[in-house]
């Protein structure tokens, strides 16, 4: 600590030039020798220039494999119709097509989306009849049954965003994003109470984080 | 929804998501932080892309609170790679690096499928084009109500007034080959008019409905309601039929064959008996103009039967067994046996497949497979990553034990035995299809390069060199920027060794050389050319092509039969492969691709490929030059002396800090 500190000042004295400012110092012998000091050596980076643009690694859409075992991981369940959609997904059969196309396009939000909607709505049917908190996919950090969705706690439903968000993407809700979903997810909690499809309120967001690019990229 | 727009701004929003900085460092002890250093990613983050990476898919909530706040650290890596959905992963990797899938490389086997009735009473019959030689007419099976060796049976004659006394009716010839027991005239030459108001022919000529002159062409035809009399005479629609004008009569008055007056053209009427096919003794062609059918009979269950019936209902013909004509002594076991009606589809269907597509989609199914599974065992037992070209380990299933064991489906498939029959495992084919069992192959095997995936996926020895320097070395044959394109009138232009024509030569002689280590395997097919049955000189094949037979009966198709220049003509009766290679190259052929495999070893190349392809894979873009400069060298070392184990070589990647950050 001491050391450290006293190899800083006498650095900063260098760099700034502390010196005494009354008369012109004699020449001195300058002392060429690096000041020691315990930092960890650096491994330089790659140039971005030289490398496209390119430090690390490069972000991506996941793959029709990806999404099939992402959605089961998450939802516990499965999307009927995702064998039958993965070439139009952008899967390769290696007999015809060589390359997986994983280009996020307009063709792939449209059937995710479709996907999206069976998956999530049987996933809140499913949990609105499981008591137990910890078999939920959804809802579970809401305790007990699930009952009136308006009177759940500002606390409870931001936790189970925070829940939710790293459940499907891995990502913590926090901030001003938390206070949106937040918002959006008492306004769907309103409009199914009303409705009398309490369903709806947690499939609609569960489709809400399943088609959210975070979902799709990693 | 929101829709591409929204999923291309994520991206570009990920890419401006700083990347964690370690926390910890690997041994624990927390390292220095700079001042400036942008706010970190969270750790749950890191651990979906790692996920993602390594198993295929997110972790679970339970997985990321199991991990809580803790960094990634080597000892979680390392406990990834040895979970069986890592292996999948790594499944997925190769079947994409070795473009594993033979469906679209195979010949369908449309013409060995036997139709399938849908209440399931009808007997087993091939109806493809082979019908023709067979029957008569494409799509034709046989008859269904007549049991073959029933077939003088008086009550069950179809066409008594034309066929004569049941008892002299022949169900089989002398061989056993059966012979048809009803016929009918084909609507594609005669126009036939139904003879309502009749019961049968005699029953018409006597009502007057039927000339008496035409009474043999009255066909006894079957529709749902049964049996009912036509008079069938040459079409007149059609200019061959109706150029028929002249009516040959026997002694008794009655048409037995329609002529054309101008031309030796004829038609004569359909009876039981089949001539000889040219003339020659054992081989039959149906009458011109005549369905010509045969009996059924109960055979043995199918191979694929798995409802434990010991018997089926087939046609006559394609329940034989032969293995040859037994006449002609011709082979029953090329894909030719369709055509010859003495063959059959063998003991217990083994040459045919039902009509579904079921046992064609698993065996398509079990040959894509076989290559992954060769390379998963290389992984799982941290093997040296090479052995996935030169092992000799491999593994059968049910399906294709039967398939070698038995010489199934010659008609769609070409593929050799990989060892000895009687040395395969003993597996029956309706095996479950994921119960595989690993076995040696023999000596000439050499990892997925001799696997019929491989073969039938690039069919030919240059389809094959492009892929082996594609995959494994990462290089692709194109000619130099500097290339020259010589003249059209260049007298080099007509040279026939493209590893000397110009311009060809810039790729060529690279790629002939390189694939005669294929040369002992056959193109378009997955059949190994065993020395001792394929020497590297036939004399028989050359004479054959001297005396101008250039298939030499189908017995030189592997052989150089034609010569185009003084190269081939010197060549003739020599195996293809050897066709322009020097003596340099020779050996080439004999070491086949485990001396390929040796040599690339010798290069560097291999290891860096690998390197630069499992890059690839996880950062999901090429190493840079700039990067090449940083890591190749370390990666490639660290591979080699690891004995180039390529589940340690990822390890190293996901684990380098260029990985850990984030575009």
């Amino acid at each position: 600590m001491g050391r450290r500190n006293l190899s800083f000042l006498i650095g900063c004295a260098l760099a700034l030039g502390c010196s005494a400012p009354s008369k012109p110092a004699a020449p001195e012998i300058a002392d060429l020798t690096p000041i020691p000091h315990d930092h960890p050596p650096i491994a330089a980076l790659p140039d971005p220039e030289l490398s496209g643009g390119h430090v690390g690694r490069a972000p991506r859409r996941i793959s029709v494999a990806q999404l099939k075992a992402s959605i089961q991981t998450t939802t516990g369940r499965q999307w009927s119709q995702i064998d039958k959609l993965a070439a139009s997904l952008g899967s390769a059969d290696y007999a015809l097509v060589n390359a997986e196309a994983t280009e996020p396009n307009l063709v792939f939000a449209k059937f995710l989306e479709d996907g999206a909607r069976e998956v999530c709505l049987a996933t809140a049917q499913a949990d609105l009849a499981e008591s137990n908190p910890d078999k939920r996919v959804l809802a579970r950090d809401v305790a007990g049954n699930l009952a009136d969705l308006r009177q759940l706690s500002e606390q409870t439903r931001r936790d189970n965003l925070i829940y939710l968000s790293t459940r499907f993407w891995g990502q913590p809700l926090a901030g001003a994003e938390l206070d949106k979903w937040n918002a959006s997810f008492k306004a769907f909690a309103e409009r199914a109470e009303v409705a009398k499809k309490r369903r709806e309120a947690w499939g609609a967001l569960c489709i809400a984080f399943m088609t959210d690019p975070r979902f799709i990229t990693y | 929804m929101r829709g591409a727009g929204l999923l291309a701004s994520s991206v570009a929003l990920l890419v401006l998501v700083p990347w964690h900085v370690h926390a910890q460092a690997s041994d624990g002890s927390s390292e220095l932080e700079c001042p400036g250093t942008p706010p970190a990613v969270p750790i749950e983050r890191q651990l979906r892309q790692l996920y993602l990476d390594l198993l295929g898919r997110p972790p679970t909530i339970e997985e990321y609170r199991s991990q809580g706040t803790a960094a990634i650290d080597d000892a979680l890596v390392e406990e990834l790679t040895t979970r069986d959905e890592f292996y999948a992963r790594m499944k997925s990797y190769h079947r994409a690096l070795l473009r594993a899938n033979v469906s679209a490389s195979v010949p369908s086997s449309n013409d060995a499928r036997l139709a399938l009735a849908s209440d399931g009473s009808k007997p087993l019959e091939t109806r493809g084009n082979f019908s023709t030689a067979l029957r008569g007419r494409n799509g034709q099976g046989c008859d269904h109500f007549i049991p073959q060796d029933d077939c003088k049976n008086p009550a069950l004659q179809q066409d008594p007034h034309a066929e004569g006394a049941a008892s002299a009716k022949q169900c089989r010839d002398g061989s056993g080959i059966p012979l048809p027991v009803s016929f009918d005239y084909d609507t594609n030459v005669y126009a036939c008019a139904a003879l309502s108001g009749a019961s049968d022919c005699n029953d018409a000529q006597s009502k007057g409905l039927l000339p008496a002159k035409h009474l043999f062409f009255c066909d006894m035809r079957r529709s749902t309601t049964g049996l009912a009399p036509f008079l069938c005479l040459p079409d007149p629609g059609k200019p061959f039929t109706a150029a028929l004008t002249n009516e040959v009569a026997d002694e008794a008055g009655r048409v037995i064959a329609f002529s054309n007056p101008n031309t030796t053209d004829k038609l004569e009427r359909c009876t039981l008996s089949m001539p000889a096919r040219d003339g020659v003794r054992g081989t039959f062609a149906a009458q011109r103009g005549c369905v010509q059918r045969e009996g059924w009979v109960m055979a043995p269950a199918p191979f694929w039967d798995k409802s434990g019936a010991l018997e089926v209902a087939a046609c006559a013909i394609e329940a034989q067994q032969n293995l040859q004509n037994p006449v002609t002594l011709a082979s029953c076991e090329g894909s030719n046996f369709l055509g010859d009606r003495s063959c059959g589809c063998g003991e217990r269907f083994r040459r045919c497949e039902p009509g579904d597509g079921s046992v064609f989609d698993a065996r398509v199914a079990a040959i894509n497979e076989e290559p992954l599974l060769i390379t998963d065992s290389v992984l799982r037992r941290d093997e040296d990553y090479a052995q996935i070209l030169s092992t000799r380990r491999s593994f059968i299933n049910g399906v294709l034990a039967a398939l070698y064991r038995d010489n199934q489906a010659p008609m769609s498939l070409a593929i050799s035995a990989p060892l000895e029959r009687q040395a395969l495992p003993e597996l029956p084919f309706t095996a479950p299809a994921d119960e595989w069992v690993e076995y040696t192959r023999a000596d000439h095997a050499s990892g997925v390069l001799t696997t019929p995936a491989y073969l039938y996926r690039f069919p030919t020895q240059r389809a094959r060199v492009a892929q082996f320097y594609d995959a494994f070395l990462c290089k692709s044959f194109a000619p130099p920027a500097a290339a020259v394109t010589p003249d059209p009138a260049d007298v080099c232009n007509r040279e026939n060794n493209l590893a000397k024509r110009c311009g060809c030569n810039y790729c060529h002689a690279t790629i002939e050389p390189t694939g005669a280590h294929w040369g002992r395997y056959s193109e378009r097919a997955a059949q190994y050319l065993d020395p001792l049955r394929f020497p590297k000189f036939d004399a028989k094949c050359r004479d054959c092509a001297l005396a101008g037979n250039g298939t030499c009966d189908g017995e030189c198709g592997n052989y150089v039969m034609q010569a185009y220049d003084g190269d081939g003509a010197s060549s003739l009766g020599m195996l293809k492969s050897y066709l322009y290679r020097t003596v340099a190259d020779e050996p080439n052929v004999e070491g086949g691709p485990q001396l390929l495999a040796q040599r690339m070893l010798q290069t560097g190349d291999f290891e860096r490929c690998v390197v630069t392809r499992v890059w690839r894979e996880f950062l999901g873009r090429p190493m840079s030059v700039d990067e090449q400069k940083l890591y190749m060298a370390p990666l490639v070392d660290g591979f080699i002396d690891d004995g180039r184990n390529l589940k340690h070589l990822i390890r190293d990647v996901v684990l380098t800090d260029a990985y850990r950050r984030i575009d």
